[in-house]
């Protein structure tokens, strides 16, 4: 089998792996707005709670939570599908990780333009809503890059709970052929294309909704 | 905006139905949910996106006699076990030996067939052993959730001939192999089966053989009644078809 005949059997798994990685970013993304946004309106106990909740997801395995969802909770009658699975645990681990990234890029906003969206009479969810929210996801785009490409290296952990990503295709292949170096050399080279994919991607998003003069790198 | 809301919700959907439909449980109860681990050739593995071998061989006969279909799922070979523990499959097979620790989480079919374990080592090491006394001075490699952290728990341990700390843990057969080979681990634990088909592509020898010491069988939940009518089945098929199967794949 050629280089290129690995790279197109390993492709078959390509699909699963950006469907892990985009299903994960997607529940990573709304985990991690609800929180900010939980924490800016919510009262101290609020605030509080998340925290603990942050501090506790940030601070576990991410294959422990997935073997506890997908193998541990089918023993009190609640049987997770292998997708859903993984957007709750990787998808909520890297949730806590952008709320904290979410929060920086908060803190980094002017003060004096929430106390003149006060003064003008703006409620504390307009504020958020016109001034802070949009200066926000601009500020917070390198870091949401950053959580991304976790999101994206953390997805052979899918393997182990029966989608068929490109590392599945991987060992069936290595298996038959062991030929572990150039397999393992074309896994790298997928990652880093679906990589350099999703960072275009990224990169048009920030490119439509950029304003000149503000928060360029 | 109606067109880009239109979008975001057909990706809803469609991510809803396959998070709730996918690899989930059989839609008819005509459908048996298999969970594999394709790294265990002969027993199991794919060869252009086929899933083949002894395992699937026996397992395919049952389901054509019975009338039923296979959902295949292919996890790494602790997922494998941990899926039929969980209920998500209600079988698994690829080479699993029979042992009391698994015997107490999940029922096994009738063993199908006898297994050595073999300890190989690369050619170019000559490391032959004529008898365990010098074993501890060796590191021995393989996969994770494999009968043989058992075996040398219960069997090798108490009479000070190995030690569990001294094992190197790895996701498949694979990654152990490519460790021998590049020399970071002295020897790899081996089923039998798995043993004949790399003896073939590497240059690696037996060092050392655990002979009829393993038995293989097919891993079934626990109080499972597809386990029963399996057992039927392999009378029904009788030990010279059985053995037939087996030499196909071992030849």
């Amino acid at each position: 089998m050629s280089f290129a005949g690995i790279l197109l059997t390993l492709l078959q798994g390509a699909g699963y792996t950006l469907l892990v990685t985009l299903a994960c970013a997607a529940t990573a993304l709304v985990v991690g707005l609800g929180i900010a946004i939980a924490r800016e309106l919510g009262g101290a106990w609020l605030s509080t709670l998340l925290s603990a909740v942050v501090y506790v997801l940030r601070g576990v395995p991410m294959l422990v939570l997935l073997f506890i969802i997908f193998f541990g909770l089918p023993g009190v009658g609640l049987d997770v599908p292998p997708l859903l699975a993984m957007m709750l645990s990787l998808g909520l681990i890297s949730g806590a990780y952008l709320s904290e990234v979410f929060r920086g890029s908060l803190a980094a906003i002017n003060p004096n333009e929430v106390l003149a969206a006060q003064s003008m009479g703006f409620s504390r969810l307009a504020t958020l809503r016109l001034i802070k929210l949009p200066q926000m996801a601009r500020f917070a785009v390198p870091g949401m890059v950053n959580e991304l490409t976790t999101v994206l290296k953390f997805s052979p952990f899918a393997y182990t709970v029966g989608i068929p990503e490109i590392t599945k295709q991987a060992m069936a292949l290595v298996a038959t052929t062991m030929r572990g170096i150039e397999i393992y050399a074309a896994i790298g080279l997928l990652y880093f294309g679906i990589y350099r994919l999703l960072l275009a991607a990224v990169r048009l998003i920030e490119k439509r909704y950029s304003i000149p003069g503000f928060a360029q790198e | 905006m109606i067109r880009r809301r239109k979008l975001l919700a057909s990706f809803v959907l469609g991510l809803a139905l396959i998070t709730a439909g996918g690899c989930s449980k059989g839609q008819t109860s005509k459908v048996i949910n298999v969970a594999v681990t394709p790294a265990s050739p002969p027993n199991l593995f794919e060869e252009n996106g086929q899933t083949k071998g002894l395992d699937y061989d026996l397992f395919d006969g049952y389901c054509k006699a019975r009338g039923c279909t296979l959902n295949i799922t292919a996890y790494d070979f602790q997922g494998m076990l941990g899926a039929v523990v969980s209920r998500k499959a209600d079988v698994a097979f690829s080479g699993i030996s029979i042992t009391e620790p698994r015997k107490q989480v999940m029922d096994f079919s009738k063993p199908y067939m006898d297994n050595d374990w073999d300890l190989v080592s690369m050619k170019s090491r000559n490391l032959k052993l004529a008898n365990l006394d010098t074993l501890k001075n060796y590191t021995i490699g393989f996969p994770r959730g494999a009968a043989y952290m058992d075996f040398i728990k219960t069997k090798l341990e108490p009479k000070g001939i190995y030690s569990t700390d001294k094992a190197k843990l790895y996701p498949s057969y694979n990654e152990a192999l490519t460790d021998l080979q590049n020399g970071q681990v002295d020897l790899v634990f081996l089923d039998g089966t798995v043993a004949s088909v790399y003896r073939k592509k590497l240059p690696i020898q037996d060092t050392y053989v655990f002979a009829g010491i393993d038995k293989l069988g097919f891993a079934f939940p626990k109080g499972s009644a597809l386990r029963v009518d399996f057992d039927k089945y392999l009378d029904e098929l009788g030990p010279q078809k059985r053995q037939a199967i087996i030499d196909k794949w071992m030849k």
